[in-house]
């Protein structure tokens, strides 16, 4: 793929050393022990509690202790007067970190919540004792050291101390805790700033377990340890995050037998090692049905055929497992169900895409470019990478080209040349994602698995992002424009006119909608017309901020001028020798020069000149055409910790029910993962493989972890984060409705599902599942809206929904969509009681077999001439045509031979109830259950009735709609 | 699980701590509750069920219930404003049988927001509160459906035939029943999933059901433990209780009503469903949305207007207020209406006979039952009917006093996936008018 090189104006140099600093944001956990050795150079000032807890002269400083102790106390939480109306007139920002506006806040004119004549008579002081009547209660005592430190504070001057002091490092000690037996244990927290100073700030910081049954902690930092399990106790002091791991083993003691694996792979032993301190069993294996079942739905979102399930219990290789795994890599399935994957994170959503091309184009293009990558294996970056980096021109295409080439998708309702260029460019023209903020939370969501969108407001609440941080970052998404096909480039004004003038349209007179629909009309017609595009520049402000900073600098200037003509005045007065007067002339050169100016300054400002990547460093943005280049170099960093992770962490959920950061989009300092060495290889490997996303299918679907049972034992029942046995998962939407269809389909379509995804559930391509007018579509859409299919509307992985509800266990039981796949013509049970029947042969079965094959006869001569002029294509093309009519001539002669055979056959209900167990639970009947069957049966007088009521029964057990 | 802090950092506690805190000192809920503890409104909720109707589109304001017709011509349209029942409250005179029951209504006039487009003004009215990429928020009937309690043999949350908005961040288990049709008069009326279908007997169900009960025992040993083997269980449970349920099946059948009843409707689909609502209401069904669309008068506003919309809008609300008041059941069930947005004052001169545009700068609304008192005017616009003469309400406002009929605290937070404490309706409050 061809993409601009990243301007070298900038220099690989710059960007690497910029990120060479240690991304705080790694989310490792602990403290780094060395320093705080005995003997360490290093003096740690004792805690504040202890420096204040009795008179003192010390000033204390408004970043390091003040600001702390207002978030420590509360004072910034949300319903106090973090909310964004404030509470009883004092509004201090949420969460802290915007040190200069609380400072504002606090020291502001005529509120006397500081009073440097009388400090005692602060409010800041009287309100929190309750001297004066305060809604949020008593916060601290009048001799406290809180209480002093304020004051002291005030004393001094009420100063916002602007150091300059960056908070380096925090230290948090114990950096982690094991525990065999309830326990108590004290956090302390060490400040290290920039300056060298060293601080006990355990009074100042704030503590939080996530999982206070395990562990739990109170505002001073003491831990108690409960419940046997693992969490994290999150420690917070100024921007920094630190999570202390918490492993309690209390309780009855087991004993666990050594390492319950013959060949573990890497991940086995990764798990297995935090199992064995968990003092947790894994589950048994599984057998190769319950196998066969779950990695067929996980790979490929299918369930197996009865045939698939023989073929592969009649397998005799030691390697079969991986070698199926190796199989369903390869099927077409694999690669729509994980496009529908990418599709989710990406946002591809027919309805934010409703302006973007004409019909449903944009979202069959997007799932059809993604799906091609998937199939070819393409490494995740390089999809990432056209994705980000996308505009909608191919290289050098000019605007009557570009519209010829959309035309031509459009007129031929085929995405395949569309998926064949290295830009995907509706990803930037989503109808929500028009400003550089929504473009942000989107791309930290879709790539980083970060959920940014807190910052947007106020400081992230559990990790380090500050709003300066959001709004830094998202500058980097700002140069990207939309064209709408009634506008021109100035550049390109002649084209342009020529389109429409081919058209007769005139895109003045013609308007919105109305324009849309004539334009798409006209396309469909074969004509040439304009669309929508993506255009890339450099980063720029948007209208309202560049009018603020207009207006701040119209103000400036005017003050200048006051002062300048004052200037002048005061020189009248003097004997400074007289300006001389200016001709018309030359005043008409000044003010052109002046104005010059003034535009020229105008317009750099519509620029952004710099900005910062998430965790980095500054990157220069005034000489880039386009911004997006940093990110993206960013995203493949080797220090971004996020980007690798975020991929092998969602598809990991996808195998498991759980990330290893779970939610496993929300990576974040106050959300460590369960397994840290686990996902570090995971996403080490993926890289060091080449961002190969099968690399990462097979370390996960071939491990034996993967391939335990939902069975628990007495040690691991209630794990639900480290793996130790299969959850039972909901199938996804998707997956319910295609395993309903492949459940009762008749035999000729039961060959192989894996290879047809045609009017699959899992190939849908936008969002809703609308669009589609082929029969039955309508049952799918209201399906996939029922089982939760993704809405991709909020960036968030939960647009996906796995929950049950009434209305899908109504609609398994008794929609007229499961009565009709059910009993169907041409499916199992209806083609069972043709059978039974009998069916005559029709003449028009015997007519169209005759047409059938004689239209193979002439392909066959076509393509031997193709072949001739070596026209690869077009074999492909006549091949693809063959396959179809041997399809229909195998299903027209069967069916007359069908017909042909006299029949009377008996039921065999033993064989049709194993059928009906391996089409559905994809397993053997218990004896016990085909005693119930036979007895079900005998109730029944019509027999092919009876095993639609059995297929109902399997469709509606859990068994059928969980993968287990 | 433990995981989801809020949005601060508080842990639950925390939270109920300082939520106490908070109202002990008088959290400002303003107007509302100074004028409730002054005995001034009857705070306590008296709807217990709700019926929403939703007019996709944008139904033009001036042309319904907030007339100019003394305003300038280009604005005021041929349609004359009749009296209603009321005293001093006039309204279309193409909406005859609806003046009639203006005693049981409130109108809302001047109400105004800013976001002009279908999708964005549906996010917004339909949910109380202005929509964000990053949240979707849950509609006003599956907010209700999370807050109220129905039985086990009956849906409580019924669309007809379905609704715009989805359940949002709440999730899939408080999406409606969508009933997928809309009922016909004098037709027997089928639910999707509810009427049995595909030939099968009330009796082949129960045959199946026991079968099943007796093959689906894989999981027994975790049901106790695993959310999702429980849920399954008990959903499916009350799925069959409702496809065989009695009550639940002539819920649906509008043909059991008295013919005098019948006649309180129209013949029109939106009439039918409006009878369908007052049905499912009487049967316990605690949320029904009812949609009738058609409403996007860009050209020909007039015409679709008299021959279509108000005549349908006209029986199928009138038919509503007034069945519900025969079943005794106004009281105690709240019916709001409202479109995403109001129409442009000006009459555009893009068909023959002018049509109107999107317009929420100002728009109408109308609630009665449930406690809110009917026969009055809130709000009014001004001289052209092009935004509020005064303050004029927000969409959320109007949630808010909507939820508070139900007795459902406006201000109560739900905890988003993500662990993002958000108030069920954001930014608004309670107008206290509507129940003094």
């Amino acid at each position: 793929m061809n993409f601009i090189q990243f301007p070298c104006l900038i220099g690989l140099g710059i960007l690497a050393g910029v990120l060479s600093i240690p991304a705080p944001s790694s989310p490792t956990s602990g403290a780094d022990l060395e320093d705080l050795k005995p003997g360490s150079a290093a003096v740690v000032m004792p805690s504040v509690a202890e420096r204040f807890s009795k008179e003192t002269d010390e000033v204390p400083d408004f970043q390091r202790h003040v600001g702390p102790l207002l978030g420590r106390l509360g004072c910034n939480g949300r319903s106090c007067h973090g909310s964004f109306q404030g509470q009883g007139g004092l509004q201090l920002s949420l969460f802290g970190y915007d040190f200069d506006k609380d400072h504002q806040a606090l020291v502001e004119d005529g509120t006397y919540r500081v009073d440097l004549e009388d400090p005692v008579e602060s409010l800041i002081l009287t309100k929190p004792t309750d001297a004066d009547d305060h809604g949020g209660g008593l916060r601290f005592a009048e001799s406290s050291w809180q209480y002093h430190l304020l004051e002291n504070w005030i004393r001094g001057g009420a100063k916002d101390l602007k150091t300059g002091l960056r908070l380096e490092k925090l230290q948090v000690t114990p950096a982690e805790i094991q525990s065999q037996s309830e326990q108590v244990d004290q956090l302390k927290v060490i400040a290290q700033w920039s300056d060298g100073t060293h601080e006990d700030v355990t009074p100042l910081s704030r503590f939080q377990s996530n999982n206070p049954q395990v562990a739990s902690v109170n505002e001073t930092g003491k831990i108690v340890v409960g419940n046997r399990g693992d969490t994290h106790v999150i420690v917070f002091y100024d921007n920094e995050v630190i999570s202390i791991p918490v492993l309690s083993t209390t309780g009855k003691a087991t004993n666990l037998s050594t390492v319950p694996f013959a060949n573990p792979t890497e991940i086995d032993k990764l798990v297995i090692n935090k199992l064995n301190r968990l003092g947790i069993q894994p589950s048994e294996d599984i057998d190769d049905l319950a196998f066969l079942r779950r990695v067929s739905l996980d790979i490929t979102g299918t369930l197996p055929t009865p045939d698939e399930i023989r073929e592969f219990l009649a397998e005799d290789h030691p390697d079969k497992r991986k070698r199926k795994i190796e199989a369903l890599l390869e099927t077409d399935a694999y690669a729509a169900w994980w496009t529908t994957f990418l599709c989710d994170l990406t946002g591809n959503s027919s309805k934010q895409l409703n302006n973007v091309a004409y019909g449903d184009m944009a979202a069959k293009g997007w799932y059809q470019w993604i799906y091609q990558r998937v199939q070819g294996n393409v490494p995740y970056d390089e999809i990432v990478r056209g994705i980000v980096m996308s505009s909608s021109r191919n290289e050098e295409e000019s605007l009557t080209e570009y519209s010829a080439r959309m035309s031509a998708d459009l007129q031929d309702g085929d995405a395949s040349r569309f998926a064949e260029c290295s830009n995907m460019p509706y990803y930037w023209m989503r109808r929500d994602f028009q400003d550089k903020d929504a473009r942000a939370i989107s791309f930290a969501h879709s790539f980083l698995g970060v959920k940014i969108q807190c910052a947007q407001c106020h400081k992230h609440p559990f990790d380090q992002w500050t709003q300066d941080d959001f709004t830094q970052f998202s500058r980097f998404f700002s140069g990207v424009t939309i064209r709408q096909p009634q506008r021109a480039l100035p550049a390109e004004k002649e084209e342009f006119d020529a389109i429409y003038a081919k058209l007769e349209i005139d895109p003045t007179e013609v308007r919105g909608g109305n324009l849309r629909r004539q334009l798409a009309q006209k396309a469909r017609q074969g004509n040439v017309v304009p669309f929508p595009e993506l255009n890339v520049g450099p980063a720029r402000k948007d209208r309202e901020e560049l009018k603020a900073e207009e207006a701040a600098m119209k103000q400036q200037m005017a003050e200048q001028q006051a002062m300048s003509q004052m200037d002048s005045s005061d020189e009248m007065m003097g004997e400074a020798p007289p300006k001389k007067k200016l001709t018309k002339a030359e005043r008409r050169a000044l003010q052109r020069k002046l104005q010059a100016q003034r535009k020229a300054q105008q317009r750099r400002m519509r620029f952004y000149t710099d900005a910062i990547l998430l965790g980095g460093d500054g990157v220069q943005l005034n000489q880039l055409s386009d911004a997006r280049e940093p990110a993206m170099q960013w995203l493949l960093h080797e220090s971004n910790p996020y980007f690798a992770k975020a991929i092998v962490n969602r598809i990991w959920a996808r195998y498991f029910g759980v990330g290893i950061v779970e939610p496993a989009d929300d990576l974040n300092l106050a959300n460590p993962p369960s397994n840290g060495p686990l996902l570090d290889y995971l996403a080490d490997g993926f890289v060091a493989n080449g961002y190969d996303l099968k690399w990462v299918h097979r370390e996960i679907a071939n491990s034996q972890i993967y391939q335990r049972s939902w069975e628990t034992n007495e040690t691991n029942a209630h794990d639900r984060r480290n793996f130790s046995h299969a959850l039972p998962r909901r199938l996804p939407a998707e997956a319910v409705f295609d395993a309903v269809a492949i459940a009762t389909a008749g035999d000729s379509k039961n060959k192989s599902p894996l290879e047809s995804i045609q009017g699959r559930a899992i190939a849908i391509p936008g969002t809703p599942a609308s669009g589609n007018r082929r029969k039955g579509s309508n049952s799918m859409a209201f399906a996939m809206k029922l089982f939760g299919r993704s809405t991709r509307e909020s960036s968030c992985d939960c647009d996906r929904s796995d929950e049950t509800s009434l209305v899908q266990s109504v609609f398994m039981q008794n929609d007229r969509h499961i009565h009709e796949q059910i009993n169907r013509d041409g499916g199992w049970v209806g083609t069972l009681r043709k059978e039974m029947q009998g069916t005559p042969i029709t003449p028009k079965q015997t007519k169209d077999l005759k047409q059938a094959r004689d239209k193979l006869k002439q392909l066959q001569t076509a393509q031997k001439r193709a072949e001739k002029k070596n026209q690869i294509k077009e074999v492909q093309r006549l091949q693809r045509r063959m396959r179809q009519y041997r399809n229909r001539i195998n299903q027209a002669e069967r069916a007359i031979a069908d017909a042909e055979k006299t029949r009377e056959i008996e039921p065999n209900i033993d064989a049709w109830v194993t059928e009906a167990w391996l089409r559905t639970l994809s397993r053997f009947p218990t004896e016990e259950e085909r005693q119930r069957c036979r007895e079900y049966f005998a109730d029944e007088e019509d027999p092919c009735n009876a095993l639609g009521g059995v297929m109902w029964a399997l469709l509606n057990t859990k068994e059928f709609i969980v993968n287990h | 699980m433990a995981r989801h802090r809020q949005c601060d950092g508080m842990t639950r506690r925390d939270a109920i701590r300082v939520g106490m805190i908070g109202s002990a000192a008088g959290l400002s809920l303003g107007r509302f509750s100074q004028m409730a503890s002054a005995g001034q409104i009857n705070q306590k909720a008296k709807g217990k069920s709700a019926i929403f109707v939703e007019l996709v589109g944008g139904p033009s304001h001036l042309d319904t219930f907030d007339l100019k017709p003394t305003g300038p011509k280009e604005i005021r349209g041929p349609f004359s404003a009749i009296k209603t029942n009321v005293p001093g409250i006039e309204i279309c005179e193409h909406l005859p049988r609806l003046a009639q029951q203006a005693d049981k209504f409130a109108l809302l006039r001047g109400v105004s927001h800013s976001l002009g487009a279908h999708p964005l003004g549906q996010r917004f009215v339909f949910t109380g509160n202005r929509p964000t990429p990053s949240l979707e928020f849950p509609s006003l009937g599956s907010v209700a459906a999370h807050e109220l309690e129905s039985d086990q043999d009956i849906p409580g949350y019924v669309a007809i035939p379905n609704e715009k908005i989805g359940p949002g961040h709440l999730g899939v288990r408080y999406a409606p029943l969508a009933t997928n049709a809309s009922p016909k008069a004098g037709q027997p009326f089928y639910v999707r999933g509810i009427a049995l279908g595909g030939g099968i007997t009330l009796q082949e169900v129960g045959k199946r059901q026991s079968l099943l009960k007796e093959l689906d025992t894989k999981f027994q040993a975790i049901q106790e433990r695993d959310d999702l083997i429980r849920g399954l269980d008990q959903f499916s449970q009350q799925a069959f209780d409702m496809i065989t349920s009695r009550r639940a099946r002539l819920a649906f059948d509008i043909s059991r009503e008295s013919e005098s009843y019948q006649k309180l409707f129209g013949e029109d689909e939106f009439s039918q469903s409006c009878l369908l609502a007052t049905r499912l209401v009487e049967s316990g069904v605690r949320f029904v949305t009812v949609t009738l669309g058609g409403w996007d008068t860009h050209t020909d506003n007039f015409t679709k207007l008299k021959d279509n919309l108000l005549p349908k809008l006209d029986s199928g609300l009138a038919g509503l207020f007034g069945g519900l008041e025969a079943k005794g059941l106004l009281d105690s069930t709240t019916v709001y209406v409202t479109g995403e947005f109001g129409r442009t004052p000006k009459i555009n001169t893009r068909s023959a006979e002018g049509g109107r545009d999107h317009y929420p700068r100002c728009m109408f609304m109308m609630m009665g039952g449930g406690g809110v008192k009917g026969g009055q005017v809130l709000g009014a616009s001004d001289a052209k009917a092009a935004g509020p003469l005064h303050e004029g309400f927000k969409p959320e406002d109007v949630a808010a006093s909507f939820f508070h009929s139900l007795g459902i605290d406006h201000q109560k937070e739900f905890q988003t996936s993500i662990g993002r404490p958000i108030h069920i309706v954001r930014d608004g409050s309670v107008i206290p008018e509507l129940f003094s």
